[in-house]
């Protein structure tokens, strides 16, 4: 530590104390907050010249004493408090040190105000990010933007919740005190529960790129300390405290080089710090030496994150002993997070047949990302890679952070039998945005990332319709397609770029006309493909299949869809806001004429496009910023362009218009703004 | 002190008030005496259920058009059924008297500050 940041430590730590004490004389938070905070300041600004005083608390006590009784004279209008502090005189301005000396409260004083503070901030009476909040800026003195950043929230937001949590504990008078050893069992849960909430959220952030946030654990652990401080011997309080340090010893094996998760069961166990598992180990033998053999929740959870630790490697891990543990955690409190490393566990010890039963059996939904990550795994022990794939897929959907994500897609490309053209591992790359996924974002769909609701945020910032453009894009598939069973009586779809599944999809709507209609699918995103495989299922007499495969790759489309179509009979050939994906030079005119050529007479091509030549300004802004943050570039096209894809077709009617100008059902559908053109076109 | 509005919301198939017979029960009759006793009650009513409700709004805010509907204002599966004002010392005080108040049994209740302003139709005192 340098001497600066010496300072800044003995100021936020004898700070809190001083706050503590300050709360309790003027009874306002807010007010005691604000002067601890500027006694802060001015010992941050006058201690480096001045040199840091014998006892540091006794002078941030008089100053932030003397703080306060400014504000409150200031704010003449609270006389109550001036009272209830004892303030009739004003303290003397003159020699600070000899003041200090008589202001100065015991030491066990101190320590059951800060435990006043402690149950105050952590009140069940407060929302759990508020306690939150509040433990971490009131007990830790953690500065507001570094509590935003560690919650990825706004500071604005993050002083908010601060202040709305303070505001509610004064006019609902959550009281100052420490509760009664008769209501010690209720409250203390709370108390814990925040701390190791902050810890949860350092060890496994819910977003963000971090593996895993040092300084959060770091505060996590102080807090931890903290509690054990204040009330010694309490068992659970050390157990929590053992299990942080388990958690914290092993950060420095949990990133790789490329700042990557690496699995508990790859870690370099050299890594590990030992000074730290001591310490928490002889923690937790003080707890169970205490708690009367009546292991608490906290307990539990110590004993087997001590068992990993001090496993010399992970074949040799105890599973026995892990999954009794797990199995007394059950019995406590049924979880389904528990329950999954539980059956994790348990494959380990008797094999992926055994994990596959246990997952099945977890009955809670939603499935986690966690539990799709567990079932791909022992999928692929069993040698099933096609379903592990699936599980991969969805499970790499559903996964909050970035450095999670990456590694799920290192798995799937790794488990990808023949990454071709357009189905590279790149694809799964979650961030850079993806058109299938920014697509689903606009939708108001859930199955997109953080990079992709940023591309999508941006184009919606150039072009706010496009909300709408998609909506009338995704009901111009739905009339086209009734259009051709009713009146075109196709019965086979060759639907290319289906996008991430969402209401009405196409064979939804053909076989409802038709029960007997076949429709491919065809996408190059392997979450789309994942999705379309979970959720799209065909009525019994239709079917319904789906190519992994570019549309530039026609060869592959059309080689694979003729195992479910018949192309001597006609084929409805659907390219719906897809086309823009392909730029001249690769000869879109090209891939629809193939495509085209392809299908008998009788056939039908209908079609989608983004317009360059409506809300031209706005379309072309939006363009850019999606080429800035997309992976697949677009290309808008104008009305004259777009026509040509249907040359040598007979258009039928009303011809190539805009989208929701398109046999519009409702008078909605018809003024929706939209900026795409649309036709559908037989070939003779 | 400070004074507590404790609103007690009932499944609505649950509220008291609607039976044929409406009465207040040995429960409630029991609370209100220890309440009285303990000095901790304030005040008090019981609602007839929300099917007798009427809600008011006057569109365009003050000297508007009243606006007359007819039901609560909210329609959900709690229903406010009632109200006690608490004086208690702090919020665990109060708290524990609202887990005492049979609505807390089978509904919820809803502790809220009450704002300390003067009332004009309060004489005397």
């Amino acid at each position: 530590m340098t001497p600066e940041e010496q300072l800044a430590e003995t100021v936020r730590v004898e700070g809190r104390r001083v706050l503590a004490t300050l709360i309790r004389a003027v009874g306002d938070m807010q007010l005691a907050e604000d002067a601890v905070q500027e006694a802060a300041v001015s010992a941050l600004r006058t201690w480096p010249t001045s040199g840091v005083p014998d006892d540091p608390r006794a002078w941030l006590t008089v100053t932030a004493r003397n703080r306060a009784y400014d504000m409150v004279r200031r704010e003449a209008v609270r006389p109550a408090k001036e009272t209830a502090a004892g303030w009739h005189q004003p303290p003397a301005s003159g020699d600070v040190a000899e003041e200090a000396l008589a202001a100065l409260e015991p030491d066990s004083v101190v320590a059951d105000d800060m435990l006043r503070l402690v149950f105050t901030c952590c009140h069940p009476a407060l929302s759990p990010e508020a306690r939150v909040a509040l433990a971490l800026r009131t007990l830790a003195g953690l500065e507001v933007a570094a509590i935003a950043r560690a919650f990825l929230v706004t500071e604005a937001t993050m002083a908010k919740r601060l202040v709305r949590a303070r505001q509610k504990i004064a006019t609902a008078h959550i009281p100052y005190r420490v509760p009664s050893d008769a209501e010690l069992p209720e409250r203390l849960p709370a108390v814990l529960a925040v701390v190791h909430l902050i810890g949860t959220e350092a060890h496994a952030p819910t977003g963000g790129e971090d593996v895993a946030r040092a300084d959060l654990e770091a505060e996590a652990v102080r807090l931890a300390r903290l509690l054990a401080e204040l009330m010694p011997g309490e068992p659970e309080v050390l157990s929590l405290l053992a299990l942080l340090l388990f958690t914290a010893a092993r950060r420095p094996a949990r990133t790789d080089a490329g700042g990557d998760p690496v699995l508990l069961a790859d870690q370099d166990r050299f890594l590990w710090d030992r000074a730290a598992i001591c310490e928490a180990s002889a923690l937790l033998a003080e707890a169970v030496r205490r708690s009367g053999g009546v292991a608490g929740p906290y307990q539990l959870q110590a004993h087997l994150s001590e068992c990993h630790s001090t496993s010399p490697a992970w074949p040799d891990t105890d599973w026995d002993r892990i999954i009794g543990l797990y199995d007394l955690m059950l019995r406590i409190s049924p979880n389904p997070a528990v329950a999954l490393n539980r059956a994790v566990a348990v494959g380990e010890r008797d094999g992926p047949a055994v994990m596959l039963e246990e997952l099945d059996s977890i009955a809670a939904a939603p499935r986690s990302h966690l539990w799709h990550a567990a079932r791909a795994d022992a999928l692929r022990r069993l040698g099933r890679p096609g379903p592990a794939r699936q599980e991969l897929a969805l499970a790499l959907a559903e996964a909050p952070t970035g450095p999670e994500r990456r590694l799920l897609a290192r798995r799937l490309a790794a488990l990808s039998p023949d990454p071709g053209p357009g189905y590279a591992a790149g694809m799964v790359d979650t961030s850079v945005a993806h058109v299938a996924r920014v697509y689903n974002y606009w939708l108001g769909g859930t199955d997109n990332f953080a990079a992709d609701r940023e591309a999508g945020e941006r184009a919606i910032e150039a072009y706010p319709d496009i909300v709408h453009s998609v909506r009338a894009n995704r009901a111009f598939l739905g009339r086209t397609t009734r259009y051709l069973v009713r009146e075109g009586g196709v019965r086979q779809f060759l639907d290319i770029g289906t996008g991430i599944p969402t209401a009405n999809n196409t064979h939804e709507v053909a076989q409802a006309e038709a029960a007997e209609c076949r429709v491919v699918y065809v996408d190059n995103d392997p979450v789309v493909l994942a999705h379309a495989r979970a959720l799209l299922s065909s009525t019994p007499a239709g079917v319904t299949a789906y190519v992994d495969a570019d549309l530039r790759d026609t060869g592959t489309i059309l080689a694979e869809a003729a195992n479910v179509l018949d192309f001597s009979r006609p084929v409805a050939v659907m390219l719906m806001a897809i086309l823009q994906h392909v730029d001249n030079a690769e000869d879109p005119y090209g891939i629809v004429g193939r495509l085209v050529a392809a299908v008998p007479s009788g056939s039908y091509l209908a079609l989608s496009h983004p317009a360059s030549d409506i809300e031209a300004e706005a379309m072309a802004e939006m363009g850019k910023r999606l080429n800035q943050l997309m992976a697949e570039k677009v290309t808008f096209r104008g009305q004259t362009e777009v026509t040509r894809f249907f040359d040598g077709l007979d258009l039928v009617e009303p011809g190539m218009v805009r989208v929701q100008q398109w046999r519009p059902d409702t008078e909605a559908e018809r003024t929706s703004p939209a900026a795409l053109w649309g036709g559908v076109a037989r070939k003779p | 002190m400070t004074l507590y509005a404790a609103l007690l919301y009932y499944p609505a198939d649950r509220d008291p008030m609607s039976s044929d017979e409406p009465r207040v029960s040995p429960d409630y009759r029991e609370f209100g005496e220890a309440a009285t006793a303990a000095g901790v009650l304030r005040g008090g009513e019981a609602l007839h259920p929300a099917t007798t409700a009427t809600t008011i709004t006057v569109a365009d805010g003050k000297g508007g058009d009243v606006m007359v509907t007819d039901g609560p204002y909210a329609e959900a599966k709690e229903t406010l059924g009632g109200f006690y004002l608490i004086e208690a010392a702090d919020l665990d005080e109060a708290t524990r008297w609202a887990a005492r108040i049979p609505a807390a049994w089978h509904g919820k209740v809803e502790l809220r500050p009450v704002v300390a302003v003067p009332k004009p139709w309060v004489t005397g005192g």
